[in-house]
């Protein structure tokens, strides 16, 4: 769970890192709501939105885009008058963020034509590559052993997983 | 008498086969969470509970709460050893824990800390059997705008105590509805926000959602920092025991702790962290030896190790009783119950006493199981910590994409949870609360449903929920949680410029 209380504090790492005019990079995050809460409001004013005596299904999200708007719009002022300071360092390794992501894309886009085995094989294959330093043909062997051993621990525990084109 | 019979009861349950493995695989797999730096129980909680689909109501529940409190106790062992906090509400039990290592004291520590822990999660195991049913009956009562208020009151508590501004809370609380809209609506059965997609239509899941905020954004964290290079130390069983005068100055600090946890578990969001500072800051008020505190003091392991089980067990008092989670944990266990026909709340007791008496059970033994399991199997616990990290975190992925396609055989939910788990991995690096998000999109549904029923029955009067006297007091402790703060600081500034301008 992220840190609660006083989890914004000025940290000595994310002092500076700023957008030119001195405006925190965090002024992205309300500006970002801000635009989806507007979407969001003119899509719920789409439905019905009723009355309070006869409500429709509008009504609750238009209060909700209201909200969003509002606390968006609080918070914008707030990063304004008052900025906070940026979100944290990139870490140093941060490339594996972005592959980790796509070798779950790559599982996604393989799970339903390849089947389990294959697309496992590949997304544990490729998550060793990113994250670790081993051998090739280690990764190939601890990929595929974990694909057997996790197909068959899924299999004993009745969750179904598509085949593809293998026989089994 | 009544509660003693549904506790027999409850233990019969528990005895099945299939219980008693849930009940060990649970506390064994918690605590291993809560050794583990990075994975935490909510994330755990989130890639079993697909899993959990397969098994039966009962033993699904005894596995997810053993997961939830087993990592209260696995949490202090890298605290106390490493001074990296296993869970978030272990970081307080670094200050004196990892001291105390130091000082050669370690296994002193880490017994007190799980002695205090047994004893303040038997003690919140017994309060939850005596709040629980009081309050679910006094829920009996509760109408439409009691619920609407309870909600209001939950979100609005939650959006004080998450930290960060109030602006910042409430936008986040607002993401979290607004994404729980999604989807065909209950009363009139109007597909909303799903833009023609049949899968957004059925709306967003819960599982995909905190599967990816929780558990993939924890490993795209840990997979961004090197691999961490730090001394283990290991723990001969010799010297586990605290010596007399430890163990004398630990039993005031694991009452009081367990006395500050429980209640902190009734309110809405993180109790569980926010008890361990309350309980620290308290020892080392009352301490006799307030100097020692910073340089190892034992009671600073004590109060709050025993505050957070404490919390731990109070958190399920409002799950059980109202159907309402106040904490991450306790909604994900809600999740459970949901996939499986189980609505928690008033009447779980009189419909479904096998899962609220197992449940309870289940904790008794739990916390038993796990006083055995973590002193002699400390070695254990600490060589998961030498696993390599790329195999460890391979394997969390895979079994989180597994679990979260299981649920649906849902593809789309699988780029939900990729999805989410960018936006928790954002929230994370902004040190935005995603447990903000989680708790509107649980209980989003339960408002929308209840406003709606509130405001047809008043006919579009809002004034009527000022009448009912259950809602009035939840509507104004809520508002009060929220200006109460910003006018105690005013009210200090005000006095502190005046006595300044009396000083001149």
């Amino acid at each position: 769970m992220t840190e609660p209380a006083a989890s914004r504090k000025v940290s000595e790492k994310s002092a500076g890192r700023t957008l030119p005019g001195g405006v925190s990079w965090f002024i992205v995050v309300p500006l970002l709501v801000l635009v989806l809460g507007l979407l969001y409001t003119i899509g719920a004013l789409s439905y019905q939105v009723g009355t309070l005596a006869s409500p429709k299904s509008g009504l609750f999200p238009a209060f909700v885009g209201i909200l969003l708007l509002v606390a968006s719009g609080f918070c914008l002022y707030e990063e304004i008058t008052r900025p906070s300071p940026g979100p944290d360092p990139l870490g140093p390794a941060w490339w594996r963020v972005p592959a980790i992501c796509a070798s779950i894309g790559v599982f996604i886009y393989l799970l339903k034509p390849a089947g389990y085995l294959i697309a496992s094989t590949v997304l544990t294959a490729l998550l060793i590559f990113f994250l670790g330093r081993r051998p090739r043909w280690a990764i190939v062997g601890i990929a595929l052993a974990t694909a057997a051993v996790s197909y068959y621990f899924f299999n004993l525990l009745g969750v179904p997983l598509p085949p593809g084109p293998l026989p089994f | 008498m009544e509660s003693f019979t549904g506790l027999l009861n409850g233990f019969a349950f528990l005895l099945s086969p299939n219980n008693l493995i849930a009940l060990v695989a649970g506390v064994f797999l918690g605590t291993v969470v809560g050794v583990l730096p990075g994975l935490g129980p909510i994330g755990a909680m989130a890639i079993l509970l697909p899993i959990s689909f397969q098994m039966e109501a009962t033993a699904a529940l005894i596995l997810m709460a053993g997961i939830f409190y087993g990592a209260q106790y696995g949490g202090s062992t890298t605290s106390i050893l490493m001074n990296i906090p296993g869970e978030s509400t272990s970081v307080v039990t670094c200050i004196e824990g990892y001291q105390m290592t130091k000082r050669g004291r370690a296994g002193a520590a880490l017994t007190v800390s799980a002695v205090g822990s047994f004893i303040a999660g038997t003690i919140a195991v017994v309060l939850l059997m005596i709040f629980a049913p009081i309050l679910g009956q006094f829920a009996l009562r509760f109408g439409a705008a009691e619920y609407f208020a309870l909600t209001a009151f939950g979100l609005m508590v939650l959006s004080r105590l998450t930290g960060g501004g109030l602006a910042i809370a409430f936008m986040i609380v607002g993401i979290g509805l607004a994404l729980k809209t999604v989807g065909q609506e209950m009363m009139y059965g109007i597909a909303r926000f799903s833009f023609g997609s049949i899968d957004l239509w059925q709306g967003l899941e819960l599982t995909p959602v905190v599967v990816g905020l929780f558990g993939i954004a924890e490993v795209l964290i840990s997979a961004e920092e090197k691999e961490s290079t730090s001394q283990i130390s290991s723990v001969r069983l010799r010297e586990l025991l605290p010596t007399r005068r430890e163990w004398g100055r630990s039993i005031g600090p694991i009452l009081r702790g367990t006395a500050v946890g429980f209640p902190f578990g009734l309110i809405p969001g993180p109790a569980a962290i926010l008890s361990t500072f309350a309980s620290y800051a308290l020892e080392k008020r009352v301490s006799k030896h307030p100097e020692e505190f910073g340089k190892g003091a034992i009671e600073g392991v004590a109060g709050p190790e025993s505050a957070n089980n404490a919390a731990a067990g109070g958190t399920l008092v409002p799950l059980l009783s109202l159907g309402i989670p106040f904490a991450p944990p306790t909604a994900l266990l809600l999740g459970a119950f949901i996939i499986h026909g189980v609505q928690p709340g008033p009447l779980l007791m009189s419909e479904h006493p096998e899962v609220f008496w197992g449940l309870v059970a289940s904790m008794y033994a739990g916390n038993v199981m796990l006083l055995i399991l973590n002193l002699p199997m400390i070695g254990l616990f600490v060589s998961i910590l030498r696993l390599p990290r790329d195999l460890l975190l391979a394997f969390i992925v895979l079994v989180s994409v597994v679990g979260v396609y299981s649920v649906n055989n849902s593809v789309f939910d699988l780029m939900v949870m990729l999805a989410m788990s960018l936006v928790g991995y954002a929230m994370r690096k902004f040190r935005l609360s995603a447990a903000t998000l989680v708790l509107p999109l649980v209980i989003g549904t339960l408002m929308e449903e209840s406003l709606i029923r509130t405001l047809m029955l008043a006919r579009g009067d809002m004034g009527y929920l000022l009448s009912r006297p259950i809602a009035l007091c939840l509507l104004v402790i809520g508002a009060a949680s929220l200006i109460a703060p910003v006018a105690w600081r005013r009210f200090c500034q005000r006095k502190t410029k005046r006595e300044q301008g009396a000083a001149r």
